[in-house]
């Protein structure tokens, strides 16, 4: 059992949380004041809240635990994954922000609806697809949360998720995207520190950078290449595919895109991609070359790793429990674990309850429901998602691993080619937009398959799948009606950015 | 020069030149959004 200082701190965090819940909860008044913060996020939430959501728990043991598998070849995650904020704030923030402005969009596929005016099936088809991906990716949050709090405190894993469940529900259902806002701000605040502060210890410990790269050269020289040959995982071609995944898919997941229907005032979107992409990218790299680190810790025999399928992904508590010999500073890393995994977990659960309350039950179900009704169904979703996933987490599926890549492939070939082609191409149609999406989602569970089960594909699965949903968005929409004139005016479709 | 960065990194000189290019260039983009954006009129 941990000593009384760990407990102590992971304590006062968890406090800390719940506190900003019950501040925040003083500020909901209605529906979009829970769903999208009042519209009041100011230039450092909303910067921090876009870091804190694309940062995942999975993706920080994930990050160091790839670096240590296979080497420089992976670095480009470091590079694809911060541009995805960019990427959501350039090619759909500015716009989505500027039509809301008008509309009052609460959720993204308010926009999909209008602007392909499809008020029922193409809502009902994004919303259903994006509360799957959504509750998939909070199986892998919870796993990854109740993984830090057995390391720490050696404690079961149905205890771990409770008390993990418990905070994260308590704080996002009373204080909506306030709460959620305000405590992404803390949680990357800790991040960013925490993995500033502590990387570093880890890679020197390891003997330096410049030591970790010509120990790894010596080991392997394609592990310090910057791609690799042929035959092999990350070749420039499957590269191309992973960014395409990683830039879009993480841009587009409903998730991160709300998040910028929040925003105050669209002069934020003028320094926020450069300052996401900077900040995210420091943390980001460090948390990888503390992975290539445990390959010199690794073999050069100063811990050992589990003997578990992805034991890669301890390498970085196991570098920590090496380098800072001191239990109380563990829990520091614990909490730095716990925030990155929180700030992605409150984030899903509360596009779970948007999704329901607002576009199936509000939007399709209940038109005439009152604004109180909508505001308790969203926090009975957002209890109802943690029960869920907290239930499906205790014994998580075998597949974890592979439904949580398949989760950000859906997303990828589900919405990115009706989000782009709505935004950017006055030809796009309703039809063509829910066959694309539909040919996506339905292409990339068989791809995934096919990849999963009976062979290796050159490039990543969600790259066939989405060229098909883009071939199928084109020749549809060819050859049905366009969408009217008036509409495209409101939506402020066509091949610009900037709307003046 | 190239001999400095692998001195100095204990990298190959391409790995060093690609990734930090990468880097670089997106930064580079990124800022020439920032000067060219001023928000909605």
């Amino acid at each position: 059992m941990a000593d009384i200082a760990t407990i102590g701190i992971v304590a006062v965090y968890c406090l800390a949380m719940i506190g900003i819940g019950g501040w925040a909860s003083k500020k909901i008044k209605n529906t979009e004041d829970y769903l999208v913060a009042g519209r009041s996020l100011g230039f450092w939430v909303f910067v921090l809240l876009m870091i804190g959501t694309v940062c995942s728990g999975m993706s920080l043991l994930g990050v160091s635990g790839l670096g240590f598998k296979f080497g420089w070849p992976t670095i480009w995650e470091q590079i694809f994954v911060p541009l995805s904020i960019a990427f959501c704030i350039i090619f759909f923030g500015v716009k989505l922000h500027a039509i809301t402005r008008h509309t009052g969009y609460i959720t993204v596929q308010d926009y999909l609806a209008h602007r392909y005016e499809s008020p029922t099936a193409l809502r009902t088809l994004s919303a259903v697809a994006g509360i799957i991906v959504s509750l998939i990716y909070l199986v892998g949050q919870y796993t990854a949360i109740s993984i830090v709090l057995m390391w720490l405190f050696e404690i079961p894993l149905w205890l771990a998720l409770i008390i993990a469940t418990l905070v994260v529900t308590i704080y996002t259902t009373i204080g909506g995207l306030y709460a959620v806002a305000w405590a992404a701000l803390i949680q990357s605040l800790i991040l960013i520190l925490g993995v500033v502060i502590m990387a570093p210890i880890i890679i020197f410990y390891a003997g330096g950078f410049t030591h970790v790269n010509e120990f790894m050269a010596s080991v392997n020289p394609s592990l310090v290449q910057p791609w690799m040959s042929e035959g092999m995982v990350f070749t420039p071609a499957y590269l191309v595919s992973f960014g395409v995944l990683l830039v879009i898919g993480l841009a587009c997941a409903p998730h991160v895109i709300n998040n910028v229907l929040a925003v105050k005032d669209a002069r934020m979107f003028t320094w926020a991609p450069l300052l996401g992409f900077l900040i995210y990218g420091v943390v980001m790299f460090l948390l990888k070359f503390a992975g290539f680190a445990g390959i010199v810790l690794v073999k050069e025999g100063i811990f050992t790793l589990p003997n578990v399928p992805n034991a890669q992904d301890f390498v970085i508590l196991y570098g920590i429990q090496n380098a800072i010999p001191h239990v109380a500073l563990w829990s520091i890393f614990a909490v730095i674990v716990l925030a990155a995994v929180m700030s992605t977990t409150d984030r899903l659960m509360l596009t779970i309850g948007a999704m329901f309350s607002w576009d199936i039950y509000k939007k399709i179900i209940n038109p005439n429901a009152p604004d109180k009704k909508v505001l308790l169904i969203s926090k009975l979703i957002v209890i109802l998602s943690a029960l869920v996933t907290m239930i499906i987490a205790l014994n998580p599926p075998e597949m974890l691993a592979f439904l949580i890549w398949m989760g950000i492939g859906v997303m990828l070939s589900t919405f990115a080619v009706p989000l782009l082609a709505g935004l950017y191409w006055r030809r796009a149609t309703r039809m063509g937009a829910i066959v694309s999406m539909a040919s996506g989602l339905i292409a990339a569970g068989i791809f995934g398959a096919y990849y999963q089960y009976v062979a290796q594909l050159p490039l990543h699965f969600s790259f066939y799948a989405v060229l098909l949903s883009c071939c199928a968005m084109i020749v549809v929409s060819l050859c049905t009606k366009p969408t009217s004139e008036h509409v495209l005016d409101e939506t402020k479709t066509g091949w610009y950015i900037h709307c003046k | 020069m190239a001999q400095c960065f692998m001195n100095m990194f204990g990298l190959p000189t391409e790995t060093i030149v690609i990734v930090g290019g990468a880097v670089l260039f997106f930064t580079v983009l990124l800022v020439f959004w920032g000067l060219y954006y001023r928000g909605e009129e």
